[in-house]
Parts: structure tokens; sequence; C-alpha cells
């Protein structure tokens, strides 16, 4: 597994809700066309480094840089411009607006023929959403509600995506087949940034582990090798 | 046992249903009064449920921006015609022509006003994550603050704008209809049509109602919320300004306490019709203004205020999320 | 001089009712984080039932419009006027009657639901008392209304009534300070932080809301009560919610709420700034100006001081 160009990298970042500091001094990079993914325990501040990064929370401290720009200090609506995607864990769908809304909103960016062009890579991609454009977002499926928050982020043609463990709640097939989504998604030039509860599933498919407990990072390899490794099986694989 | 509550409560709203059908049936003058001017009450709420349900908070100023614009169109009107006593009022209405082109640039400087309000005020407020309740006290704070600015400029007596009498229009079951009522309740009509239009129809519509939805991920699919917000406030302006221009033009009276005494049904109606809900805000207007006109037939018309305090308690009582519940998300 | 004088004791009797207010309003927002924007509807409830059992039934020489009154002022024992605290302690009952079911209602709900329903009390208790004339006259209103311990000459009446408010205001700053220090107290404060740590320790925090908002309500009856006997003539305009309700909230606002001497000095500093504004040139005494000023300090204080200028410790 070769690295290739950092494409985002995080620096000593830090961050919390008000006072509360949930993660300390977190250094990260990912690389582009590859997967990397974070495991450990609940609580330990994955969701929140994710926050942070896409600056739904703002980090107390460090830095966070795309492809060599420091990001730092832009909002959230600025870094999805410049091609950070971001699904969150729950609540990643508009449920007042239809399935067609849902995506138009991923675009809302784009220009009509961008928009065009976008939709239908993105269903070609998805063709199960394809029939359901009309239906209420809200009466969608666990796994195709997963489908729908991947085909919105995915929209703005991101160069980064990061997920908040996609395959949550839904039925061991469903959770194969986002998976192989995903591994179809590193084809491209993008860099997919992973945090999962099904932690052995999701390191099979990634080239690269992070570990994280009580908020800071405790191991960072190739996947592989964190899986091997009996130690880290037993503590965060679940024996 | 949700199925029971469920039966319970579909039970009470029918019985009311056919409560206020009959007794509308006995007396259908003050049902056609009622639609008429309970489309005016729909078009104040559906600015107050648009701003309730996307920024959260129960905006105390709304009336006070009501009573405002009534104050900005007279005096626009006075000021660029100031012969308009004189000149003669359109068609069968009561109004001057000179008002239907003062009302345009009112609205909109009350929308622009809004917005300013918001830069001011809101948006320090949302920076530093300030509870519901604190930044409805501090609309409050506007609210007599705009209504002290009122009474200052333009006294503390009632006015009204230029007008000339008018024959009602008769129709048969003693119904009689102002035709100033009647063009009011048609112009509220289509300004919350186009308003539902725009919600449901355009980009800028779903972008608020993604907004509305979610703030957090609006953000994440790169849409600016911040500028969504501005445009909130200017719709909610521009309809606050409309309802209260129209509610001025149809009771011909403007007072500086206009604004204030119409949060209650407002604020009924909003509730009734569920949160954040134009369409529910819409039926909530239309049947808290029948309700309080069919009341007028039995009991003392004073207490007008009273019936729309008694339905706002019924449906807290029974129905918290409204009659048509609120949409996405409960709070 | 003597004037002078008069009018400053006057000025501190206002203040020391505007007081009672806001420590009752500090109970509710201050304390616990309850929204009400009807702090009128305590303010007329308190200062009805305390006119109303106070004084005699109308005679028939005097035409007036009132079935009733409880003649209450007529009860003394031993020559000492027993009635006046009984007539603080009902107009403080008829509140909290009035309190908990409006709580029961609204606090299980959205935390603005309150507020909407004491608007909606306010004015509808408002619309009651103008229409329904045989419970207190009308618009014509109650005057009139008996002086408690009226002992000396009249004419010096005043500096009696000083010191029954301040007596009055003392006994409310020891109960409310008592209660908010108390266990139950910090349960409060612990709502108005974080409602769902504390509905996580098992506290029932309906129960605690409803008892704090009967408990301000209460505190509120007093003030209209108070209210009634120094003024002496109550009628449904007295409880415009200016005066009766917008002001107060500044008073808080500006002495810092969640404590309790910040409560009371925000009243007194207030209501000063209102009293002493119309002696002010020109234009500048227009009272609707005092109207955008209590406005601004509410806007203002709620942007950059939300714990006003003696904040809670």
């Amino acid at each position: 597994m070769t690295k290739n160009i950092t494409s985002l990298k995080a620096k000593n970042i830090s961050a919390g809700y008000g006072e509360q500091i949930i993660i300390r001094n977190i250094n990260l990079d990912i690389y582009e066309s590859s997967i990397t993914t974070i495991i450990g325990p609940n609580g330990c501040g994955k969701s929140t480094f994710l926050k942070s990064i896409s600056g739904i929370i703002n980090p107390v401290e460090g830095n966070i840089e795309i492809y060599g720009n420091d990001v730092t200090n832009l909002s959230t609506f600025e870094l999805s411009k410049i091609g950070l995607g971001y699904v969150p864990q729950s609540e990643n769908i508009f449920p007042s607006l239809s399935v067609e809304d849902n995506l138009k909103m991923g675009g809302y960016i784009l220009n009509s023929i961008q928009y065009k062009k976008n939709l239908d890579k993105v269903l070609d991609m998805f063709p199960d959403l394809k029939s359901k454009l009309q239906d209420s977002s809200s009466n969608l499926s666990g796994g195709q509600r997963q489908m729908l928050a991947l085909s919105r982020a995915l929209m703005l043609d991101p160069k980064i995506i990061m997920l908040d463990e996609p395959t949550a709640g839904l039925s061991p097939i469903i959770v194969d087949e986002v998976l192989e989504n995903i591994i179809s998604l590193k084809n491209s030039d993008l860099s997919v940034l992973l945090v999962e509860q099904n932690a052995k599933k999701a390191l099979q498919v990634s080239d690269f582990g992070v570990v994280f407990s009580f908020g800071k990072k405790v191991i960072e390899d190739v996947a592989d090798k964190i899986l091997k490794d009996k130690e880290i099986s037993k503590l965060y694989l679940g024996g | 046992m949700k199925y029971i509550d469920l039966i319970f409560e579909n039970k009470t709203i029918f019985v009311l249903f056919w409560i206020i059908l009959l007794l509308s049936l006995l007396k259908p003058w003050l049902f056609v009064n009622g639609i008429l001017i309970g489309s005016l009450y729909a078009l104040g709420s559906i600015g107050l449920s648009l701003i309730y349900g996307n920024l959260k908070f129960a905006n105390m100023a709304h009336g006070d921006f009501m009573t405002l614009s009534s104050y900005v169109a007279l005096a626009l009107l006075l000021f660029f015609f100031p012969n308009s006593d004189q000149s003669g009022s359109v068609g069968p209405f009561t109004f001057k022509y000179e008002l239907l082109i003062v009302i345009p640039f009112t609205v909109v400087f009350i929308g622009f006003l809004a917005v300013l309000f918001d830069k001011l005020i809101y948006k320090k407020l949302r920076d530093f994550g300030a509870a519901p309740a604190a930044i409805a006290l501090t609309s409050l704070g506007l609210a007599v603050g705009l209504r002290g600015l009122i009474q200052f400029i333009w006294g503390t007596d009632s006015t009204r704008f230029p007008r000339e009498s008018k024959l009602f229009w008769d129709l048969p079951f003693k119904i009689k209809i102002p035709p100033d009522m009647f063009f009011c309740a048609i112009v509220a009509f289509i300004i919350a049509l186009t308003f539902y239009f725009i919600l449901f129809k355009t980009k800028l519509g779903k972008a608020i109602r993604a907004t509305s939805d979610n703030p957090d991920l609006a953000r994440i699919t790169g849409i600016n919320t911040e500028r969504i917000i501005l445009y909130i406030w200017f719709i909610g302006g521009v309809l606050a300004a409309t309802s209260g221009i129209l509610i001025s033009m149809q009771q011909a009276i403007i007072t500086p306490v206009m604004g204030w005494k119409i949060l209650i049904p407002l604020f009924a109606a909003v509730i009734v019709g569920g949160i954040g809900n134009p369409i529910g805000a819409l039926m909530g207007g239309l049947l808290i203004g029948i309700t309080g006109e069919i009341a007028t037939g039995w009991i003392n018309p004073s207490y007008k205020p009273a019936v729309y305090f008694l339905v706002l308690l019924i449906i807290l009582l029974l129905r918290p999320n409204g009659i048509l519940g609120s949409k996405g998300r409960q709070f | 001089m003597d004037s002078i004088l008069y009018f400053l004791i006057g000025f501190l009797i206002m203040s020391g009712i505007y007081s009672v207010f806001s420590v009752g309003l500090n109970i509710h927002w201050g304390h616990t984080g309850l929204f009400n924007i009807g702090i009128a509807s305590f303010f007329l409830l308190g200062s009805y039932t305390a006119a109303i059992i106070s004084s005699p039934s109308p005679n028939i020489e005097k035409y007036e419009e009132y079935l009733w009154g409880g003649n209450l002022s007529q009860l003394s024992i031993l020559g000492i006027d027993f009635w006046f605290p009984l007539v603080l302690i009902l107009s403080a009952l008829v509140c909290i009657l009035v309190a908990i079911p409006l709580a029961l209602i609204t606090i299980r709900l959205k935390e603005d639901y309150l507020a909407l329903v004491t608007l909606g009390l306010a004015e509808t208790l408002r619309i009651i008392f103008v229409n329904e004339s045989w419970l207190a006259n009308g618009t014509r209103g109650l005057y009139s209304i008996p002086r408690p311990f009226d002992l000396i000459d009249r004419g010096n009446y005043d500096y009696i009534y000083f010191v029954i408010v301040m007596i009055t205001l003392a006994l409310v700053y020891i109960i409310a300070q008592r209660a908010t220090n108390s266990p139950w107290g910090r349960v409060l404060r612990g709502i108005k932080d974080n409602e769902n740590t504390m509905i996580s320790s098992g506290k029932n925090v309906l129960r605690f809301k409803v008892e704090a908002f009967a408990f301000g309500a209460g505190i509120m009856g007093v003030g209209g009560a108070l209210f009634t006997h120094g003024k002496r003539f109550i009628d449904p305009i007295t409880f415009e919610p200016m005066l009766a309700t917008f002001i107060i909230w500044s008073m808080l606002m500006v002495g810092g709420s969640g404590n309790n001497r910040g409560a009371v000095f925000g009243a007194f500093l207030m209501w000063g700034i209102w009293t002493f504004t119309q002696f002010l040139p020109g234009f500048l005494s227009d009272a609707n100006l005092r109207f955008v000023f209590v406005g601004l300090i509410i806007i203002l204080f709620q942007l950059y001081k939300p714990n006003g200028v003696i904040p809670a410790k």
C-alpha cells in the first residue's frame, strides 16, 4: 500500500462542546485514493473529530489543511465548496424534502448544467434511487437513507469524503452493499475517511486504520496490520 | 395506548369541528366574516410561523412590525401624495389608489428592516448560542422599543388611511360584506399562495425548508445558512407588513397597540397549524378568525381576545403540536 | 422642601413595590428560566383581590356598579390592623391558585408557550374587569381603598406606608433568599442550567417548575396588593403591559437575573430613571421615549450583559 499525495492533514486538533474538551491533540493525514478508517469505543471522540474537521464545531486548537491549503477558519458551507464532503451519522437527510430535492440541496451551489451532469452520475452509482426521486425521503428504508445521504454528499464531486458510521443500524446484507459502494468511491481520486462501529468489516475494505481511545489517537497503521494484531483485536475489535 | 390517544384526540377535534360548523349554519354571515378576517390573521401567522419554525423562537416583535408598517405606509402616503384625501377611491373600495402605490415600497422597506434587526441583534444571539426564551425576550424588548418609537413619532391616538365611505355588499342569508374586507382577503390569499409557491417550488424555498429541518446538514451541503436566515427575515417582514397594512385597511383604524393585541390570535393560529407549517398557519388563521367571529354571535364582542386565548389554551391542552402537526422534526 | 421629601417618599414607595415584582420575576426567570410576559396578570389579580376584599360593599347613596366588598379593613384585633397581612396572604393565594393550572398546561411543552399563555391571560383578565362591572366597578375602577395602619394624620400617611412597603419588601426578600438558597432553590438553578441532568438525576422537573411558577406568582400577588393600598385607586388601565410587565423585565435585566439583590437594585434604578426623566427638558421628557428606553435596556442587556450589573455569584 503506497502512500499517495496527502489530501487532508489534521494537525494537533483539540475540540469539544462548550467548556468540555473531547478530543485532544490529534494528528492525522489521509491520502488520495485511499480509505482510512477510525475505530474505537463509544464516546472516544470519533464523531467529534469529524465534526471539528467539517467546521460544525470549531476546534479550540490545531490546524486543518486540504491539499496544502490552511482551511481551519473556513465555515462549513465554504468547506463543502472546496471539496470536503461529509455524511453525519444520524439525521443526514432532509426528511421534509423529497428524494430529488435532497439531491438538489446536495448540489445547491451548482448551476443547472453541472447539476444535471452530477445527478446522472450519482444516479448511475445508486440506480435504486432513480425510481424513488419523487418520494418523500422520510419514507425511505434505512439502507436507502444511507444511499441518499451518500449521494447527496457526492453531488458536489468532493475530493475528500468523511462518513460517520454509514452502516449503523443496517442489516448485514445492506452493510456489505454500503461498504462496496465505499470501495468504489476510492477508484476515482477520492479520499475516504470512515468512522465505523463495524470495525472488522470496515478495516477489511480500508487501506489505513486509526484507533481512538479517550479522545486521543492511540494507534495508526496499515489496515491489514491492525486487523492481524492480536492485542488490538482483543481491545477494540471484539476478540 | 398511542392509538387510544389518537382516537381521543381525533374525537375532540371531530366534536369541535361539528360545533363550529353547526354554529356557522345558524349564523352564516358570521362564518363569512370569519373567513375574511381569518385570511388576514392567516397572512400574519404564516410569517410568524416561518420565523418560529426556522429560527426556533417566538418572535414577540412580529405584531409591532405589523403596526410599524401601517404607520410607514400612512407616512409615505401623506408625504408623497398630500392630496390623496381629495382623490377618488378605487372602484367599490374605500381606499385611494395612491395607497396601492406606497404599499409595495413599505413592504420592501419593512422586509429590509427585519434583515437589519437580524444583523444587529439576532445574529449576535445565535452566535453565542442563546436559548430560545432569551431570544424571545430580546424580541420582546424590540417590540416595546418599536411601539415607543411609533408613539413618539406618530402619537398614541388612533389614525386611519384616507378613505371614502362605501356601501356594503348585500348577499343572501344576511351576509353583508364590506368590499374592502373582500379585497384584503383576496390579496391575503394571493400572497399566501405566492409564499407557498416560493417555499415548495423554488430552490430558495427548498433551501429554507432544508435549513429549517437541519441547519448543520444544510451547511454541510454547501448552503450558506446565514444568508438563508436573512431571506427568512425578509420574507417574514414582508408577510408581517402586508398583513399589518391589510388589517389597517380592513378595520379602517391604525393604533399603536394593534400589533401587540394581535399576537395572541396569531400565535394561536401558528400553534393550531403546527409551528413551521405554512399551510397549517393558513388553516389556523382561518380557524381562529371563524371561531372569533362566530363567538361574537352569542357573547359580547369585546370578549373576542378572550376567545382567542381560550382556543390557545384548548389547543395546548389537546394538541400541543397542532392539528396538522409540525413538519419534520418535533421540538 | 417638604414637597420634595414627599415626592421622594412616593418614589421610594413605588420602587419598593416594583422591587417585590422584580424579586417575583426573578424566581421565574432568573432562578428557573420560566418566561412570563404576563406579569400584569398577577399584578392585576393581586391588586383586585386586595381591593375587593378590603373595601366595603357599595352603599345605596353612593351608586356604584359592583356588588360585593369584603370590608376586611374593619377587622382589627386589639386595635392593630391584622387585616393587612391577611390581605397580602390572600392576594398571594389567589395568584398561586391561578398560576398552578396555567403552569400545568404549558410547562410540559415548549418553554415559550408559557409566555404566550401568560400574555393571553393578562389581556383576558383586563377585558373581564372592563366588562364585568359587577365584579369591580368596570372602567370606573375601585377607589378610596382602605389604608392599613392609618394612625397619623392623612397628609403624612405616605411615611407610614413607606415603612409598610419596606417591611413587606424585606420579608419577601428574606423568604425569596431563603427559598433560593435552599436545596429546593439549587434544584431550580440546576433546571435552568441543564434540565436534562436534573431529569436524569431523578428530579421531578415539572413539579419543581410548577412550584417555582406558583411561588413567583404569589410574590407578584403581594406586590399587587401593596400597589393597591398605596395608590388607593385601581382600574383596568392600571394594568397595561408597559408599567405592569415590560418595565419589570427591564428592572430584572439591569439588576441581574438569578440574584435577588440585583432584582431589587434594578427596580430602584429603573424606576428612578423612569420617574426622573420626566423632568428632562423638551421632547426628552416624552413618555414614549421611556418606552424606547425600556425596550433598548432589555435588548442591550440581553446582548452585552445577560447577567446584569450585579451578576449572581
